[in-house]
Order: structure tokens, then C-alpha cells, then sequence
């Protein structure tokens, strides 16, 4: 698979683990259906009654494929293209308001069609694009941060610790009364400005965020700086998660991420993500205390 | 399939899925779409409002004053709802055709319609929230 310059560009990725990629892959897909399975019940659960009939069967196809593919190998395909079209509908009819992480699922549900498991070739294929689209997101986040602007004189940051989450955890990096001056604004027209001098710790926490993200995107793909990237970037991720709350796409960020360990990771991780999700509905349900997580 | 041609195809979709978000940066620029969709991994790249305001107006001439809409049918309330939705993510790419159709219905007189919207920004020069529009300009098909 070294003939072509795509495939030569597809390897740079690859990792050490041709004993245990089919295993990996397995508790990869494993972990992902659970995740966007659980992703439609819990989106649905507050607002049970509410989402009309075309949601009631987008639940009902994604429930079937989802334990389809988990109890019945054979029939791995056939979920996840169940899977794959209910994405489809559902990105189709909340266009353009669809969050990012349901394209992201929808591809990892077409190479699952399009590739097979249990041929060699084709599971190390699909492995290779899975990495890959784990450095592209990673890569683009950060440059899009710099595009935009609003990151490198903190703003965004800054504008954000007016929610109660953000100011929790992120309050420390604000003098006092400029933390109070913000907390007393609510984004109204005129507002402002979101800026502060004398901050260098919430100016170095933005900077260094989408450096880091652009700088481990290519330290991810290169070998020798793999192991040291792979902490620095879930550690990213979870820093991300405990103030955005985006949990679906966290786990399944951190699922792709987990792909370039060395070994196989992911049929531990899978029961911690399966773990994480009982937890994540018994919040919902009330059973355990209320978590706000998107 | 062949594993070449699966191969091509996986290499195929990444290059443009790799390509994608610089092409969303450029929409992004060009015509003020939103980083948070559409598959360009911008999330959390600008700050997110949800306030929108929008005015509509027609005239049935192109030298009549223009005629605020103020009480729209519930056709084109809900046409104006979609594309207030729409245009809370791709700004000055969302298409107001459902809207200005449904305003025809309603005022077949009309042959020009002017649609304003109004949203809020985090201004980068002065670190304030502004108030961004968009005004559209748009002949109504006629059957006369």
C-alpha cells in the first residue's frame, strides 16, 4: 500500500499494531456506536414528546443499527449504512444548524460501509483515515481560531467567562474587578470592550490553546513525537470538554485520538466511554445530579 | 469494490475533507458564514449570539416608498423564521426565495422587496459588541 503519493502520504500515520488492528477497530466502532446510539436517546430525553415523528424514527433506525452492529458482527455494514442514513436525514433536515460531530460521524459511518474489518488491507486503510481525520480536525480547530481572530488578544475567552461555567473555571485568570466588569455585561449591542490588560494568564490559555492545537495535529503524525503528543492532546481535549460540555463529540474526539497509541487502548477505553454514557444518562434522568453536557 | 478504487476513493475524501476548512475560512471572510458549521472545525473560534433582528419592506414600483411588513401571514412568519434560522449560520449566503415568495403571495402588488437583518458581533477592532446587516435587494418575479 507504499505505490502511490496518496497512500505514501495515507502510511505517515501508521503505527506498530498490525497484531492488534482489527481488535482496535473493532472496540473503536464498538465505543463510537455506543456514543451516537446514546447520543440520539439523550438529545431526545428532555424533550421527550416534543421532536415530532421524524426524530421517533430516527431514534428507532439508530437503536436497531446501533445493536445491530454490536450483536451481530455479520450485519456490521448494514448498521452502520441504517446508521450513516439517519445522519443523513437528520443533517438534511436541521441544515445548516447541525453540529460539526454529526459530519464527522457520518464519515467514520462510510468508511465502516465502505471497508471491511476482516480483510487486512482494508482495516488498515480505514485506520489510516481515522487518523488522519483526527489530525485534520485537530489542525483546522486551531487555524480557525487564528482566522477568526477572536483568540489571540483573548477575546473569545473573555467573552465567554459572562457564563457562569467558563467564570468557574476560568475566573482565576482575570484580576478581580475586571472579572466583575465582565460578569456584569450580557453581550447586549454595545457592550464591552471584552478586553483586559494585565491578564497574561488568560492571554497565554488562549494563545496556547490553537497553537497547541495546530502544533500536535503534525506532532501526532510524526512517530517520534507521537507518544509525548497524544497525552498533551487528550489532555487538550478534556481542558476543552470541562468548559464546552460537548460531550458527544469529546468522546468521540477522544476515541480517534486513542487510535494513535501504541497497542490497543481502545477495548479498555470502550468500557470507560460505555461507563461515561451510563453516567451521562442517569444525569439526564435525574437519578444522579443534573450535568450540563450538549 | 476493488481495494484500489476503495483506496482512491478513502485518499479522494480526505484530501477534500482536508481542503474544506480553508474553503470555510474563505466563505467564512467572503460572506460572513458562520466557523461553527458546516464542517469546518471552527467551533469555538468566534464568540456565538443568537439575537437576530429582521425588517422587511416592498413597494410595486420602483419609485414607491417602501412599505414595512408588520402583521405577515403565518405563511411568511414561518418562511421569515426559516431564514432567520438559516441566516443565523450562513449570514449572507441563505437564500430568502421561500420568503420572498410567500411575501408575494401575500402582496401580489409588490414588485420589489428590501430585506434587512440585523446581528450582533464581537468587533475585533474595538473588542465591543457591534450590530452587523445584511440588506438584501430583490426584484419579485412578476406574472403580469
Amino acid at each position: 500500500m507504499h505505490d502511490t503519493p496518496g497512500a505514501r502520504i495515507a502510511a505517515l500515520v501508521d503505527g506498530d499494531e498490525a497484531e492488534v488492528r482489527a481488535r482496535r477497530l473493532r472496540a473503536f466502532e464498538q465505543a463510537f456506536v455506543l456514543i451516537v446510539v446514546a447520543e440520539y436517546w439523550l438529545r431526545a430525553l428532555p424533550k421527550w414528546g416534543m421532536l415530532g415523528w421524524h426524530y421517533d424514527v430516527l431514534l428507532g433506525v439508530s437503536t436497531v443499527a446501533g445493536v445491530a452492529i454490536l450483536a451481530a458482527p455479520w450485519l456490521r455494514r448494514a448498521g452502520f449504512a441504517l446508521l450513516a442514513a439517519a445522519h443523513l436525514v437528520l443533517l438534511w433536515s436541521e441544515f445548516p444548524s447541525s453540529g460539526n460531530h454529526a459530519y464527522l460521524e457520518l464519515y467514520i459511518c462510510l468508511l465502516a460501509i465502505l471497508l471491511r474489518r476482516d480483510d487486512p488491507d482494508e482495516a488498515l486503510l480505514e485506520l489510516r483515515a481515522l487518523r488522519w481525520l483526527a489530525v485534520i480536525i485537530l489542525f483546522w480547530s486551531g487555524v480557525q481560531k487564528l482566522a477568526h481572530g477572536h483568540w489571540v488578544n483573548g477575546e473569545y475567552l473573555i467573552f465567554s467567562l459572562g457564563s457562569e461555567t467558563y467564570r468557574t473555571l476560568l475566573g482565576w485568570t482575570l484580576p478581580a474587578d475586571e472579572l466583575a466588569r465582565i460578569a456584569a455585561l450580557s453581550g447586549q449591542v454595545g457592550e464591552g470592550p471584552y478586553r483586559v490588560v494585565g491578564a497574561p494568564p488568560l492571554l497565554v490559555l488562549a494563545n496556547a490553546t490553537w497553537l497547541a492545537e495546530i502544533a500536535l495535529a503534525p506532532a501526532l503524525v510524526w512517530r517520534r513525537t507521537r507518544a509525548l503528543a497524544l497525552p498533551l492532546a487528550l489532555l487538550l481535549l478534556a481542558g476543552i470538554e470541562v468548559v464546552a460540555r460537548e460531550v458527544f463529540f469529546g468522546l468521540v474526539f477522544a476515541s480517534l485520538l486513542l487510535l494513535f497509541a501504541h497497542g490497543d487502548r481502545q477495548s479498555t477505553a470502550r468500557w470507560l466511554v460505555a461507563a461515561a454514557l451510563v453516567v451521562l444518562a442517569l444525569s439526564r434522568l435525574g437519578v444522579l445530579p443534573e450535568v450540563t453536557y450538549y | 469494490m476493488p481495494l484500489a478504487a476503495k483506496r482512491s476513493l478513502v485518499h479522494g475524501a480526505l484530501l477534500l475533507l482536508a481542503v474544506w476548512p480553508a474553503v470555510h475560512i474563505g466563505l467564512a471572510w467572503r460572506w460572513d458564514l458562520s466557523p461553527w458549521k458546516l464542517g469546518g472545525w471552527g467551533m469555538y473560534a468566534t464568540p456565538r449570539f443568537g439575537l437576530v433582528g429582521m425588517e422587511v419592506y416592498g413597494r410595486g414600483t420602483p419609485e414607491g416608498a417602501w412599505l414595512q411588513v408588520t402583521a405577515p401571514s403565518p405563511a411568511a412568519r414561518d418562511a421569515a423564521t426559516a431564514f432567520l434560522e438559516q441566516h443565523r449560520w450562513l449570514r449572507r449566503l441563505a437564500s430568502p426565495a421561500a420568503l420572498a415568495a410567500a411575501l408575494r403571495a401575500d402582496h401580489p402588488e409588490w414588485t420589489e422587496l428590501r430585506v434587512v437583518v440585523s446581528y450582533p458581533v464581537l468587533d475585533r477592532g474595538t473588542g465591543r459588541v457591534g450590530l452587523a446587516s445584511d440588506e438584501r435587494l430583490l426584484e419579485l418575479p412578476g406574472d403580469r
